[in-house]
């Protein structure tokens, strides 16, 4: 089926920190679409640091007739450009180019970052913005040149019995492709995907689809625990849970291709492992639970058929059972002598934040839960200046030095990070400022730093080669780089030695090694400026995985070298090794993959979820 | 948008406030630039901008006011600069609060080299107890004018200051300056006469290596590529190199990597 018309939509300009705008920022646009000019190069924007230019999609979007794009080098090109307008000389924001190639038959969002601009002299380099692409088909006719007759739906559901293959109307032998993609959202380029076998252009079909489970899920307003699909690991519930359908893993599938598969055919069986699918195992979705009693985590299989357990085997998805594990939280609002001193949002906006990150957690069978132990040090308090309670495990610490908590340097270990602790619990301290601007993680212990390896297949994030049919087997073992331990008894903050004779003063149970014993971020409360910002929730959940031991995953940051730090990696749309995936995981660096409402570093996989689950943070 | 005095003594609108600011902070004249300081240096002008929350809340480069000191900064023209440096002098707006504070310590590192009034406020707001500490000596070394580093050198002697700080500095901002002459010359002065003998080991460290281990968190500072160093800076770092080899007591590993540092920037003789 031959794609006919598409719409190409510049949809929204995400403004980067290192774009480094003082006050509102003007800015305009110029843009391409197949050569001709679109949207209004006069109109200024105003820029906001962190904030989003949402694009009107009449004036900044274009449809394009592409019946006459019919051969393999036809593309389509893009391009968008910027400009700061400024008083003394107007600043470049950069170009920023791409190329949709034939067949032009999947929808399609980009996100891609503006390029590096060089300073000068004294001006540092600067990279100004990410910019969200879409394409969307409208319109698809019949193949003229497949031959294939009689209506598209109906052709592909007809399957020979006993065989692993379909038949079109026309004649056709086809299998249909059915992913079960472990990285939800789906991962966009530059990461490259295992490659799919040409199915509907062959034979005058429906083109392939992602399917809605395949998007990013809105972390705003927080979502049910189990919302982000495809999870690595199914918990061991019991079935008398009355929030079980919030709970269990939600599998679903992807993609498929001929686009118009009746996906109600499509069954799921469990191939190994304790794991039990709850109500039906049709459909395009399922829900499942570890069963047992979990003593330690197993691999589990589960396959996806068509029509039945014998039917032919479309996608095998491969998967963590374990039990769910607590990790006490504590929050810790870190507030000075005044007004400008003390954290910009309110108690519960920070509680809100590690509700989104309870949320992706939960994926790797984690669940983030307030400290249920509310003794207080350092004069924390629970409740606020006016006395109304905080929420549970979150805590005001009022500091009479305002050092500990505007502009901290949180690049080494913080004074912020050991007020109010409890040792073994994991912190998320808020602090006014942090002097970056960045959150970080400042107390990574407990960690033993060592690599973990992992073979099978489909491998972890369906790093390439995958396994995933037809593409070819793994290459041995992937190798996971882990965070070593930040070993604060060694590496004080100033005071160290007087806090902890303080705290034993006030707590004779307290000894010395309990400072190793700090599991901590420090994040600037101002990273956000908005209470119902989801990448607030998803950032406090990237620093707390650095504070379990993870590393960054994909980057997404052109300021850092194009690799993982984590190791893992593999070849991208180009050829090029980088990490994977670039933007879709909760350790990527950039969130260049942002747009204003919808993270999409919500993804934590199969490799780093044994990992995280050791920390004895979590038990 | 015109230069109308009268838009900032009564308009209520911020973005008009803050656009008629702008054209007075990219006047050359004199005249001009002691207008917009008199208004800058006035807190009901500041709060026609800007909310009292604002300021307490957002973060310093959100406030409008922010795009006017930009401006100042950019400026090619001394009336500005003047400007700066009056503002650091004192006034409603670095009474304000931290916020503009740091602000100002940003902007004054257009001036080069710092003058005097940039050295005493850049001194003010890097005390122990002042809370734009780190960010002015990041500052410092972004200025890297001999004043500047000047006092970059009295901080680090400063006992007062924390010796976890004074790591902190070296293996940060130093760092990302250390292919720098101005940076390497002040180095070169701390390594061999002013800065305790482990604070000397600790920069040369700096200087010479680099270790993820040294930073906790996620986003560690990097050194420049060692082959962008020009040749004076080369000049200099070589002599650092081998005043350490002939005459500081280096570990193993530092030894190494003085000399491996040496042949990086073309000293074969330095080969053990």
């Amino acid at each position: 089926m031959a794609v006919t018309r598409i719409k190409i939509t510049f949809a929204s300009v995400g403004v980067l920190d290192s774009a480094d705008i003082w006050g509102d920022g003007d800015w305009v646009f110029k843009a391409t679409i197949d050569g001709k000019a679109v949207g209004d190069p006069k109109i200024e924007w105003t820029a906001k640091e962190r904030g989003t230019i949402e694009l009107p999609e009449l004036e900044w979007s274009s449809v394009i007739d592409v019946s006459g794009k019919t051969k393999a080098t036809d593309s389509i090109k893009v391009t968008f450009s910027g400009t700061d307008i400024d008083v003394f000389s107007d600043d470049d924001l950069g170009e920023v180019k791409y190329e949709f190639k034939y067949p032009f038959d999947k929808d399609k969002t980009v996100t891609l970052k503006s390029p590096v601009i060089k300073g000068w002299l004294f001006l540092p380099d600067h990279q100004y913005y990410t910019l969200q692409l879409k394409l969307e088909v409208l319109e698809a006719a019949k193949s003229a040149t497949t031959g294939a007759a009689g209506p598209q739906t109906v052709s592909v559901s007809r399957q020979h019995s006993g065989s692993s293959t379909f038949t079109t109307v026309s004649g056709k032998q086809i299998l249909p492709r059915v992913e079960v993609c472990p990285v939800v959202p789906s991962p966009q380029a530059p990461s490259k995907m295992p490659k799919r076998p040409d199915i509907a252009t062959a034979n005058g079909l429906m083109p392939g689809k992602d399917t809605p489970q395949s998007q990013a899920v809105a972390m705003w307003p927080v979502p049910d625990l189990n919302a982000t699909y495809n999870p690595s690991l199914i918990p061991i519930l019991a079935k008398t849970d009355p929030d079980l359908a919030k709970k269990a893993a939600k599998l679903a599938v992807t993609y498929v291709e001929p686009g118009d598969l009746d996906t109600s055919f499509l069954t799921w069986h469990v191939k190994s492992g304790p794991i039990e699918i709850l109500g039906s195992n049709q459909g395009p979705e399922i829900q499942a639970i570890g069963t047992g009693a979990g003593a330690f985590d197993t691999i589990g299989e589960i396959e996806v058929r068509w029509d039945g357990a014998k039917g032919p085997l479309l996608a095998t998805y491969r998967v963590w059972v374990g039990k769910i594990k607590t990790v006490l939280y504590r929050i810790n609002l870190i507030n000075g002598t005044n007004a400008a001193s003390s954290v910009t949002l309110s108690p519960q906006d920070y509680e809100n934040q590690i509700k989104i990150a309870r949320v992706l957690f939960w994926q790797a069978g984690l669940h983030l839960v307030a400290d249920t132990n509310t003794t207080v040090w350092d004069g924390a308090t629970t409740t606020d200046s006016s006395g109304t309670a905080l929420p549970s495990g979150v805590f005001i610490v009022p500091v009479t030095n305002n050092t500990w908590t505007v502009n901290v340097n949180n690049f080494v270990p913080t004074i912020a990070s050991r007020l109010n602790f409890r040792p073994g619990v994991l912190h998320a301290v808020y602090v006014r400022s942090t002097a970056s601007g960045r959150a970080a993680a400042t107390d990574i212990q407990g960690v033993d730093g060592k690599p973990y390896r992992m073979g099978g297949q489909p491998t972890a994030s369906w790093v390439i080669p995958s396994g995933v049919p037809p593409e070819a087997k793994p290459h041995g073992t992937l190798l996971l780089k882990t965070f070593p331990d930040s070993d604060r008894p060694s590496k004080n903050a100033p005071g160290d030695d007087d806090y902890v004779k303080a705290r034993q003063a006030a707590d004779a149970t307290f000894k010395k090694s309990d400072m190793a014993r700090i599991y901590a971020a420090v994040l600037p409360s101002d990273w956000s400026s908005s209470g119902t910002d989801p990448n607030a929730g998803t950032n406090l959940a990237h620093e707390l995985g650095h504070v379990l031991g993870l590393q960054h995953r994909g980057s997404g940051d052109a300021n850092n070298p194009p690799l993982s730090e984590d190791d893992i990696n593999c070849a991208d749309v180009k050829g090029k090794k980088r990490g994977h995936p670039w933007h879709e995981n909760v350790m990527t660096y950039g969130y260049g993959g942002n747009t204003a409402n919808v993270p999409r570093n919500l993804d934590i996989d199969i490799i780093q979820t044994p990992v995280i689950r050791k920390h004895p943070a979590c038990t | 948008m015109t230069k109308d005095v009268a838009i900032l003594r009564s308009a209520d609108e911020p973005r008009e406030l803050i656009d008629t600011a702008v054209e007075f902070a990219a006047s050359e004249r004199a005249a001009d630039q002691a207008v917009l300081l008199g208004f800058l240096n006035s807190s009901e002008f500041l709060l026609r901008v800007n909310t009292a929350h604002e300021y307490a809340t957002a973060r310093p480069k959100q406030l409008r006011v922010a795009k006017v000191i930009r401006v100042l900064r950019d400026s090619p023209y001394p009336a500005a600069k003047a400007t700066l440096i009056r503002l650091a002098e004192g006034g409603d707006f670095v009474r304000t609060n931290w916020l503009c504070q740091e602000l100002l310590v940003r902007a004054l590192v257009s001036i080069r080299p710092a003058p005097p009034e940039a050295v005493r406020y850049w001194d003010q707001q890097s005390t122990p107890t002042a809370v734009n500490r780190h960010v002015t000596i990041e500052m410092l070394c972004e200025n890297e004018t001999d004043p500047a580093l000047a006092l970059l050198e009295q901080k680090l002697l400063d006992p007062a200051q924390e010796r976890e700080f004074k790591v902190a500095w070296i293996r940060d901002p130093m760092l990302r300056h250390r292919n720098d002459e101005p940076l390497l010359r002040a180095s070169e002065r701390m390594i061999t006469h002013s800065l305790p003998p482990d604070l000397r080991l600790v920069l040369l460290e700096a200087l010479c290596t680099y270790d993820r281990g040294w930073y906790p968190g996620c986003a560690p500072p990097k050194p420049p590529p060692r082959a962008l160093a020009s040749a004076e800076a080369r000049q200099v770092l070589r002599r650092i190199c081998r005043y350490a080899l002939e005459h500081l007591e280096l570990s193993a590993s530092l030894e190494a990597a003085v000399r491996a540092t040496l042949v990086e920037i073309g000293d074969d003789d330095a080969r053990a």
